[in-house]
């Protein structure tokens, strides 16, 4: 009786046992991870992790959308709970925010143990910006890299009796002045108030251009302002004239986003001569062009910004990839983030954007129709450095600064009274 | 004669565990869901919070929020905007037209030409919109370059140029309490209809019989009548209007500049985009105060009602 109720007892927790590694097993090999992205080749993304899934059974990946202006604030919120999903598309600028709060995952380890890429950690551009306050834990990976250039239609130019590319934005000022007389919009751009508004870049572009700059290294580890407020008040003036001779996207202040289709449309219509844009949505206005007027010769050439007493600058942007720091599942996001930045992802499915991985980049060199976007890309795009690397958050200078410009377009405030209330507001943030 | 008896104090004091007990549950979920994000709320506004130091929590720092925001420039002019134009003139112009309207469907002409039930019928299709929906549509019928509102304008020769609606300082405003009004009309006409339904006819005979006009039965008898009417829409629109986030936010997201930014969106704009949940919460908490005073009004309107119909 005795020896029966033995074996009872043993083959009970023999099967015990065995559940327990099934289940285990089974929960494993069931890991269920989220994806969240924020641009619009989601069935390209879709088709890539498809493949990622077919290589790496067990695990599966949902793929969640969000607006790229929601993105940052929503995973905060939900990783303060706990929550989030595991892995997140993000700007290259926010990394370093989300780090201190940490809501990404610390990388050295992982990267330590499995590498990352095939040229290592190095290989990315702007690599700086992934670094955490103390420059040396790495929360996120850099996934897609962009830049803005000029995109000119050459048919209005020739129309309108442009006869060269504008080189200085006092060039770009008197060409659109020239194309409003044949009736045509001359530089369209976004001018209004959000939280993911256009003309933080356009006026980084200017001062940046003209030797000035909102933060700089103070040379003792510190940061300070590098800009007059004489600076930022030119640079409100010279939007401001677009606006007021209406020489820009008519309702330009209603329009926060450089893409609306208020600025688009006319591009692709060949109403208007210039934008100012990031290379994806050129080539979204040549393939909008495209599609209406097949067979026929592209009337666009890309180009360098105009520049001040400077050189032509933009800022080398882009967006990273994290993972959540309340991840259950840290190996599986890894490996999916290895399999984002692989150059077989790259080739076979994010065929719209570019890597930022230099080694990467040399295989997906920029087609001919956007040369000008691939010269300001190698020779006119800073790293935001200092703006990233400070104390004061980005997304509060993005959103001052457009408030400040908005104030002064509609005459709320002189251009000196704006210029100066933003720079006051920046200090108190250093 | 009512014949319901009226409980005295001891049958009160008898049956008090059981009112207490039925009570619990409503307490629950008001302090729950209500009082204890509401001290939060408070507890925050006197901390440095921030959006990226959500896990770290802040640190105390007196009334430091409360004094930059009394003095910060910016701020008043939220204030005068919530205030005076989304407030004020965002509840005038409803009151005005809704009373206008309710007194056009009472009216004898839409019955002479059998408009009356569909002239209702109409009357709710706006409110039934989202507003989301309403929002999305008006950013539309408003644009300067795609907007019929514009092409009409120019059609009929009274514009030359499009009117940049939503980003003009001179139009942004009324614009946007056009959106509004437009979304939120129904409810406040309905109201008024409702109680005009109920003004005996026989008060109207009566003064036509006295020789009173139009202007007169309006002024002397249709008003007073609906004056309770008009009192608790106003404040009732007055609460729903100075709160109110997704109009704004969704049309202008506060702009151009700082034109049309609100208390809703600086507390949006400060907690989320400027990551500053401490000073956000203090315009929260500003702003909330703002509201029991207006709450006050109200409930001391409502109980005076209420004791003179009893008594």
């Amino acid at each position: 009786m005795t020896t029966r109720k033995t074996r009872l007892l043993g083959s009970t927790m023999l099967g015990a046992v065995a559940l327990g590694t099934l289940w285990a097993g089974s929960a494993w090999a069931d890991a269920e991870i989220t994806f969240r992205y924020a641009f619009d080749n989601v069935d390209q993304i879709r088709a890539g992790l498809d493949k990622f899934e077919e290589d790496n059974p067990g695990i599966t990946v949902n793929l969640e959308r969000i607006a790229f202006k929601d993105a940052r604030d929503q995973f905060l919120r939900e990783t303060a709970t706990g929550g989030g999903p595991d892995v997140v598309f993000m700007a290259y600028v926010w990394i370093k925010d989300l780090g201190s709060a940490d809501a990404c995952l610390p990388l050295n380890d992982l990267i330590e143990e499995h590498g990352i890429s095939e040229a290592g950690f190095d290989d990315f551009i702007a690599n700086d910006l992934v670094l955490g306050a103390d420059n040396e834990t790495i929360y996120g990976i850099p996934f897609a890299t962009d830049t803005w250039g000029m995109v000119y239609n050459t048919a209005i130019m020739e129309e309108a009796g442009i006869e060269k590319i504008p080189e200085t934005w006092d060039e770009l000022l008197e060409a659109s002045r020239k194309a409003k007389e044949i009736g045509k919009i001359g530089f369209g751009f976004a001018a209004g108030t959000s939280s993911a508004n256009t003309i933080w870049f356009l006026a980084n572009f200017n001062w940046w251009s003209d030797g000035g700059s909102l933060v700089v290294d103070d040379g003792a580890g510190g940061y300070k302002l590098g800009i007059s407020a004489e600076q930022v008040a030119s640079v409100i003036d010279y939007y401001k004239t677009y606006l007021d001779e209406e020489l820009t996207t008519p309702g330009s202040l209603g329009l926060d986003n450089w893409a609306d289709p208020a600025v688009m449309e006319p591009m692709a219509a060949g109403d208007q001569f210039a934008a100012l844009v990031p290379v994806f949505t050129a080539t979204d206005i040549f393939d909008a062009w495209r599609g209406r007027n097949p067979g026929q010769e592209l009337p666009f050439v890309t180009a360098m910004t105009p520049h001040g007493s400077g050189s032509p600058t933009t800022h080398l942007g882009g967006q990273s990839l994290c993972i959540n720091a309340n991840t259950e599942y840290p190996e599986e996001s890894w490996k999916l983030m290895h399999w984002l930045n692989s150059w077989e992802f790259w080739d076979n499915y994010n065929t719209i954007y570019y890597p930022s991985q230099k080694s990467l980049l040399e295989q997906r060199p920029f087609p001919e129709e956007l040369s000008g976007m691939q010269q300001q890309f190698t020779q006119g795009a800073r790293s935001w450095g200092p703006y990233a690397r400070g104390p004061a958050a980005i997304a509060m200078m993005w959103n001052q600064t457009s408030r400040e410009f908005g104030a002064a377009f509609i005459g709320e405030k002189s251009s000196q009274q704006a210029a100066e209330d933003l720079l006051e507001y920046v200090q108190g943030l250093l | 004669m009512s014949s319901t008896a009226i409980p005295t104090a001891r049958g009160i004091r008898g049956e008090r565990p059981f009112i207490v007990f039925m009570l619990v549950p409503a307490f629950f979920f008001l302090i729950m869901f209500y009082v204890y994000p509401t001290l939060f709320n408070l507890e925050v506004s006197f901390t440095d919070l921030s959006l990226f130091g959500l896990r770290q929590g802040g640190e105390w720092i007196g009334i430091a929020n409360y004094v930059e925001l009394v003095t910060s420039k910016d701020f008043h002019r939220v204030i005068f905007n919530t205030v005076f134009w989304l407030t004020v003139v965002g509840v005038a112009v409803r009151i005005v037209l809704g009373l206008g309207l309710a007194l056009l469907l009472d009216s004898k002409v839409l019955d002479k030409y059998r408009l009356k039930t569909i002239s209702r019928v109409l009357l709710l299709v706006p409110w039934a919109t989202p507003p989301i929906v309403a929002i999305v549509s008006w950013r539309w019928l408003l644009n300067p370059q795609l907007g019929d509102i514009n092409k009409l304008l120019i059609g009929l020769g009274i514009v030359e140029q499009p009117i940049a609606f939503l980003s003009e300082a001179a139009w942004v405003w009324p614009a946007l309490i056009t959106i509004i009004t437009w979304n939120t009309l129904p409810l406040v006409a309905l109201t008024f209809l409702a109680a005009l339904q109920s003004l005996p006819s026989e008060l109207l005979e009566a003064a036509e019989i006295d020789g009173a006009g139009r202007w007169q039965r309006l002024r002397y008898v249709i008003l007073p009548h609906l004056k309770p009417a008009i009192i608790v829409m106003t404040l009732m629109s007055t609460f729903w209007t100075f709160n109110n986030f997704v109009y704004v936010w969704l049309t202008t997201a506060g702009g151009p500049g700082l034109y049309t930014n609100v208390m809703a969106t600086e507390v949006y704009i400060k907690a989320f985009i400027d990551g500053r949940m401490g000073y956000s919460s203090a315009v929260g908490v500003v702003m909330a105060t703002l509201m029991v005073a207006f709450g006050m009004i109200y409930l001391r309107f409502i109980a005076q009602r209420e004791f003179k119909e009893v008594f």
